[in-house]
């Protein structure tokens, strides 16, 4: 990294001092200073209103979880960008998060790529470049080539549904779900469900 | 005829005995019985005692007999016996005109009077055939008949001989009180044999008086009735201060019902002798006569023995017969007990013997209910019945009727079958009966001759009091209703009852027992269903935190290669293009274990296959070269021998990768001390199906294990937590598929076959 003007810290909240630990090294090799913060509690000690960060934070914390924290920084008007990580099965909570303001969520084990994309992401909203939002219109075009089924299922999706769920509401087989899942993304021409969220959610 | 048409209906309390007259065939005069003084006497005592009654009331009985006939009547027994029989008295006397008198007197006490009735002596002496026909007709045809109606066709037949009356008749009464006509013997073309009377055509008073005394001769209907006149001058009948009781007056004038009725049927003279078993008038003798007839004292005294003999003998084969239908019944119930030891169910039994426990009942149906399921057997309505009310006259386990509509609610139609029941509780809480059910009673009828041959005297439009009459009315009050159940029917179905309850209580404890014991299994299966579900979600539960916890340090080890090569970047320090290559795999392999440890724990927690149509040799290899990376067999040998004609399988690659390497794992672990280490994995497809054996030569499986080596914590090797081949299970049933293991004399098999199901098949 080096653009100093944009140079920003990231807060790691996140339990398992393993993981805790790597991501540190792992966006410090970035170029990023990182603030460890093994909980919420840990995070509201040590974060500084003045210092330019956005924030990883693991949904899964002991005490406070990371949706409690992100209800509380909006309650006290802390307004600081947030990539969120979950493990695997924790999607529902995870589009919660995204609806409550969080920038994009990653699952674990993340794919580091993602995830520097992400706090890049979330950095550029630290110097009021929001992230590219795609228009409306060409939303609404690739919105108009889902078939009426893929649109019922983005429902689902939207609302942080897991396949098995969609599966037995629909009364359709998971891999029929999966199917229309990768036709939804195909068509919307979005990674995942934090894309979806963006676009539409 | 005097008689005025009656109500029959009234005449139940017509005081018959204070008729107040006689009839014309005798004289009565009636003494106080302290004074002897003559107090009443008959209008026509002049033509039988030579004095009218004036000359005799107020007289003393002396003065008319003489005083030595007088003191002899003391001494004869004058109290009525029970029932009361013909006791002659022959007197002679000369009448207060003087001129010799000879007379048959019976005399009797009653109600404080002394009652003689006069009757004209024996014209000539009793002829021989008297003697002998008693002797041989009774020994030769009354004593022999075993049953019933055999003697009642005997006896009649001998009283018409004896009587000489145009038509004798033996009639039977029910409980009910209802006649039945059940022998006949008659010189007339028509018959009565088989008719049903009402038990109105013989009111109360006149069955009272037939229980009373055994002999009613009437030898003609239509003769005058000659009034007894008191000492006060007036008719001593019910009007009257002071009138005599003629309860055992033999001959008491008849009363005008009784007169119309025979006078119906074209009867000129009746005798009635009465049978009577056990105290009870059990039925009777009926003699008609189509014009007057008057037999001789001797002859009648004669039927009177015969009607006696007949009522012993009546009561002797009923007695029999009633022991015999017990007997029939507790054979009955001794056959089922001892079926039912011999294993046969209680249902089963009754279908056996159905057809002769109706018979010996007397019914037309027969019907089941145990443990809520209906058996019908014969005739029985086909929609049910509902017997709740007939349930209310229960008495130690049994209700009887013979009108059953009466009782419970029917249809027509269930009335055509079901007339009337008798209800068997088989079990304490009423839940289990049987029932049998009778037809309607005229069409259990046995006829002897057609009706329409009856004899009709109705000119006048009197039919009601006519046999075919009554027979009508009786079939009228009949409607709807079936044979009654006596006192015989009720003994039988007791023992049966007896029987059958005790059979049931004892076939309901051992189905209980059973049941405990099925429900005991049952809660023993469960136990242990709940024991592996406890497992299952333990394990599940286990493999999500295993899962969980593997994948934090995966990410870190991921996250510290890739911080690792960005420090070497920032650095500028140049990396040789193989280490960067490495620190790729690394990072790969790493996803890849977070990628298995999460399909796993999803396998494991929610059965989800992330099935797709995959070249299964692939898959397999994968599983292998995996097992051979952590083996530290030196020796070891592997064939692997793929199926490469076999069609893309629909399955979850990863997971078949892991059966895979669980049983080469367990395989390789097997070898450890073998001298010969040959691991050997086969694909063999066919049409349906694609076979995967997996063979060592290792130790081979003790056979104590085999039973539970697909089960969870039973672990066959010594690392681990037993849960490897459970798992396998899991995954290939899973798909379909089943998993077995076969020991070979060189070491183990573990077999699993899947299913082939082609892309066009879903």
């Amino acid at each position: 990294m080096t653009d100093t003007e944009e140079k920003f810290s990231v807060y790691v909240v996140e339990d398992d001092n393993g993981v805790l630990k790597s991501l540190c090294a792992l966006l410090n090799a970035h170029g990023y200073e990182t603030i460890a913060c093994r909980s919420a509690e840990e995070f509201l000690n040590l974060y500084e209103p003045n210092r330019k960060a956005c924030m990883v934070l693991d949904l899964r914390l002991p005490k406070m979880n990371g949706l409690q924290l992100q209800a509380h920084l909006a309650d006290i008007r802390v307004n600081i960008p947030i990539v969120v990580v979950t493990a695997h099965g924790d999607v529902p909570i995870a589009v919660q998060a995204m609806r409550a303001g969080a920038i994009d969520f990653i699952e674990k084990p993340a794919r580091i790529d993602r995830l520097l994309e992400a706090v890049r992401l979330a950095g550029g909203m630290l110097f009021n470049r929001l992230p590219p939002e795609i228009p409306k219109k060409i939303v609404a075009d690739r919105l108009s080539k889902l078939t009426e089924r893929e649109r019922e299922v983005l429902q689902h999706l939207l609302q942080g549904k897991l396949n098995k769920e969609i599966a037995d509401a629909l009364d359709v087989s998971q891999r029929t779900v999966e199917v229309h899942r990768s036709r939804i993304r195909e068509k919307m021409q979005a990674r995942g469900i934090a894309d979806l969220i963006r676009m539409v959610g | 005829m005097t008689a005025s048409r009656v109500d029959l209906e009234t005449c139940d309390q017509e005081p018959i005995h204070f008729i107040g007259a006689v009839q014309p065939h005798g004289a009565l005069i009636a003494l106080d019985s302290e004074s002897l003084v003559i107090e009443y006497a008959s209008r026509n005592t002049a033509s039988f005692v030579g004095s009218p009654p004036e000359a005799l009331l107020g007289q003393k009985l002396g003065k008319l007999i003489g005083r030595e006939n007088a003191s002899a009547l003391l001494k004869f027994p004058l109290e009525p016996s029970t029932p009361e029989l013909l006791r002659p008295w022959f007197i002679s006397f000369e009448g207060l005109d003087g001129k010799r008198i000879k007379a048959e007197c019976l005399p009797h006490r009653n109600d404080g009077h002394i009652i003689l009735e006069f009757l004209e002596p024996e014209p000539i002496p009793a002829p021989i055939w008297e003697d002998e026909l008693l002797r041989r007709g009774i020994i030769s045809e009354l004593v022999k008949p075993g049953a019933l109606a055999e003697l009642a066709d005997a006896s009649a037949r001998l009283i018409r001989d004896v009587t000489g009356f145009d038509r004798v008749m033996i009639y039977k009464f029910a409980e009910d009180k209802h006649g039945e006509v059940i022998a006949e013997s008659t010189n007339r073309p028509d018959s009565f044999l088989g008719l049903h009377y009402p038990a109105s055509d013989i009111p109360d008073p006149a069955r009272r008086h037939f229980a009373l005394n055994v002999m009613r001769s009437i030898p003609d209907i239509n003769g005058d009735h000659v009034p007894i006149v008191s000492k006060y001058g007036a008719v001593a009948n019910a009007d009257s201060a002071h009138p005599l009781d003629l309860t055992f007056s033999k001959l008491r004038a008849v009363a005008p019902v009784h007169i119309e009725y025979l006078n119906n049927m074209g009867v000129g003279a009746s005798l009635s002798i009465s049978l009577i078993t056990n105290n009870e008038l059990w039925g009777l003798v009926a003699c008609h006569h189509y014009s007057k007839r008057l037999i001789s004292s001797s002859r009648l005294r004669f039927a009177e023995l015969l009607g006696g003999t007949t009522s012993a003998l009546l009561q002797s084969i009923e007695n029999t017969n009633q022991l015999r239908k017990s007997i029939q019944a507790e054979k009955a119930a001794f056959r089922i007990e001892q079926q039912a030891r011999s294993g046969t169910s209680l249902p089963e039994l009754i279908a056996q013997q159905a057809q002769e426990l109706m018979q010996m009942i007397g019914a037309q149906g027969l019907l089941l209910v145990l443990d809520g399921e209906l058996v019908k057997f014969g005739d029985v309505p086909e929609k049910p019945l509902d017997f709740t009310n007939l349930r209310d006259a229960v008495s130690d386990g049994i209700a009887a009727t013979s009108h059953l509509s009466s009782v419970i609610e029917m249809d027509d139609v269930q009335r055509q079958s079901a007339a009337g029941a008798a209800l068997l509780d088989l079990s304490e809480d009423s839940s289990d009966y049987l029932v049998f059910l009778r037809s309607h009673f005229d069409q259990t009828i046995r006829w002897a001759g057609k009706p329409e041959k009856l004899e009709t005297t109705d000119d006048d439009g009197i039919t009601r009091l006519s046999p075919r009459g009554s027979f009508a009315l009786w079939q009228e009050e009949r409607r709807g209703m079936s044979r009654p159940f006596d006192s015989i029917d009720r003994d039988a179905l007791r023992i049966l009852r007896r029987a059958l309850f005790a059979l049931n209580s004892m076939e309901r404890e051992r189905a209980a027992l059973e049941a405990q014991k099925v429900a005991e299994a049952e809660e023993q299966h469960l136990r242990h269903a709940l024991l592996d579900a406890a497992r299952a979600s333990s394990m599940g539960e286990l493999a999500s935190a295993i899962a969980h916890e593997l994948n934090q340090p995966l990410s870190a080890v991921a996250n510290y290669v890739s911080a690792c090569r960005q420090e070497f970047k920032n650095t500028g320090t140049d990396i040789p293009e193989h280490a960067e290559q490495l620190m790729d795999e690394a990072i790969a392999e790493s996803a890849r274990a977070g990628d298995l440890v999460r399909r796993v724990r999803n396998f494991i927690s929610r059965g989800d296959l992330n099935a797709d149509y995959i070249d299964l040799n692939e898959a397999i290899k994968q599983g292998i070269d995996l097992a051979l990376v952590s083996s530290e067999l030196t020796n070891l040998q592997v064939n692997l021998i793929l199926d490469q004609s076999l069609p893309k399988v629909l399955a979850d690659p990863v997971q078949i990768g892991q059966v895979v390497l669980n049983l080469a794992r367990n395989s390789i672990a097997a070898m450890e001390s073998s001298v010969k280490q040959v691991l050997t994995v086969e694909v063999a497809g066919s049409e349906e199906t694609v076979q995967i054996s997996v063979r060592d030569t290792g130790r081979g499986i003790p056979s104590e294990q085999q039973k539970y080596l697909f089960e969870p914590f039973h672990a066959s090797t010594t690392k681990g937590m037993g849960i490897g081949l459970s798992l396998c299970r899991s995954i290939v049933e899973a798909h379909a598929g089943r998993i077995w293991s076969q020991t070979s004399p060189s070491g183990a098999i573990f077999m699993f076959q899947l299913p082939i199901r082609r892309e066009q098949d879903d």
